[in-house]
């Protein structure tokens, strides 16, 4: 698995590396070429950039799992609003919904106060979501906050691939996903780490699915993280 | 060379960009697929580039897929094909498949311009017809 891994690691690391290495080729052929117009600078410089946000995920999914594999994963909770954080990473994701062609509904009822790491939580929230427009096939997405007594969950819908029972299992594990990373490209480490997350929060995240029609996952959270 | 057209067959969306744009900085004409079979059915449909340039691992059965389908019809077998690829064992020396010719990833620019020009001016590939 590990050598497996390592490749893919390598093969996903290269790819925004590609990308990122011609786009300033072709931005030092322009500064060592006056002639040549400079209309395109601010794509170019744009598409360099947007290559460099996906390095840097990589790189921090990976310094990640090494963090939490020698348990040096610390929280820093802090009292913040479960409903703010989830709409703070919706914003985030607006263009991404209309790229993929996903209709968004939210909602959040009263106030989900509660104790965590706020860039924590962003982060597990990110990758649901983010899961959701990938594997969502272009369809809706709901997303709903809840509150009951002292806990509290989100609950992310999409309408896509769905994942069988038989993989259910093995989507939180290290290295894995229930479909070819050929087809999908990833780590595979996204909801490990965000499992992990939740977990070091006492909370557990749930997965409701049936193979092509789509996937809920709940992250549930007490309101006071250990 | 100028103006020649280039169907680039890659599926991530930043490299395809990024290769339109070199291709077009050395005046050639790029056209997209975003994989093998949207890239055949381009074919099918009466596109006629002088050069292909081809990822090797791409969903929809990556650039073997292609090959494939490329050489099954007698139009599309000699178009010259520039397979890009990460895997640092697979090269034009030692090929899976020899006939095409093979750019490691990350693509260099100056390369990829210089093996495109290469593969114009053989017109075909190495071993076919």
């Amino acid at each position: 698995v590990r050598d497996e891994f390592l490749s893919i690691a390598g093969h996903e690391l290269r790819t925004p590396l590609t990308a990122l290495k011609m786009q300033l080729q072709l931005l030092e052929r322009m500064l060592h070429n006056p002639q040549l117009s400079t209309a395109q600078l601010p794509e170019r410089v744009g598409r360099a950039l947007s290559a460099t946000a996906r390095l840097e995920r990589l790189v921090t999914d990976l310094l990640d799992v090494a963090r939490i594999a020698s348990g040096r994963l610390a929280l820093e909770p802090e009292a913040c609003d479960l409903g703010d954080v989830v709409r703070e990473v919706l914003d985030r994701f607006s263009e991404a919904l209309g790229v993929a062609g996903c209709t968004l509904s939210f909602s959040a009822g009263s106030a989900s106060v509660g104790r965590w790491d706020r860039a924590r939580l962003d982060q597990v929230i990110s990758n649901i979501v983010a899961n959701a427009i990938k594997y969502g096939a272009g369809r809706p997405i709901d997303v709903v906050v809840g509150v009951a007594g002292e806990r509290a969950s989100v609950s992310v819908r999409d309408r896509g691939i769905g994942i069988a029972e038989a993989d259910r299992w093995r989507i939180f594990e290290r290295f894995e996903r229930a479909v070819s990373e050929r087809h999908y490209g990833g780590l595979g480490l996204g909801l490990w780490i965000a499992n992990q997350i939740v977990l070091a929060h006492d909370g557990c995240i749930r997965v409701d699915s049936q193979l092509g029609q789509g996937a809920t996952f709940v992250i549930d959270l007490p309101r006071s993280a250990s | 060379v100028k103006g020649a057209v280039i169907l680039v067959v890659e599926d991530d969306p930043h490299v395809r960009a990024a290769l339109v744009d070199v291709l077009r900085f050395a005046e050639f004409e790029p056209v997209e697929a975003v994989d093998p079979v949207d890239a055949l059915e381009q074919l099918a449909s009466g596109l006629e580039p002088r050069v292909i340039l081809l990822d090797y691992m791409m969903p929809r059965g990556g650039g073997t897929a292609f090959r494939k389908g490329q050489l099954a019809d007698p139009r599309w077998a000699e178009i010259p094909v520039l397979m890009m690829t990460a895997d640092r064992r697979i090269t034009s020396e030692a090929a899976p498949d020899p006939g095409v010719a093979y750019l490691p990833k990350p693509v260099d620019m100056n390369r990829l311009i210089a093996a495109v020009e290469a593969r114009l001016r053989e017109g075909s590939p190495p071993g076919a017809g």
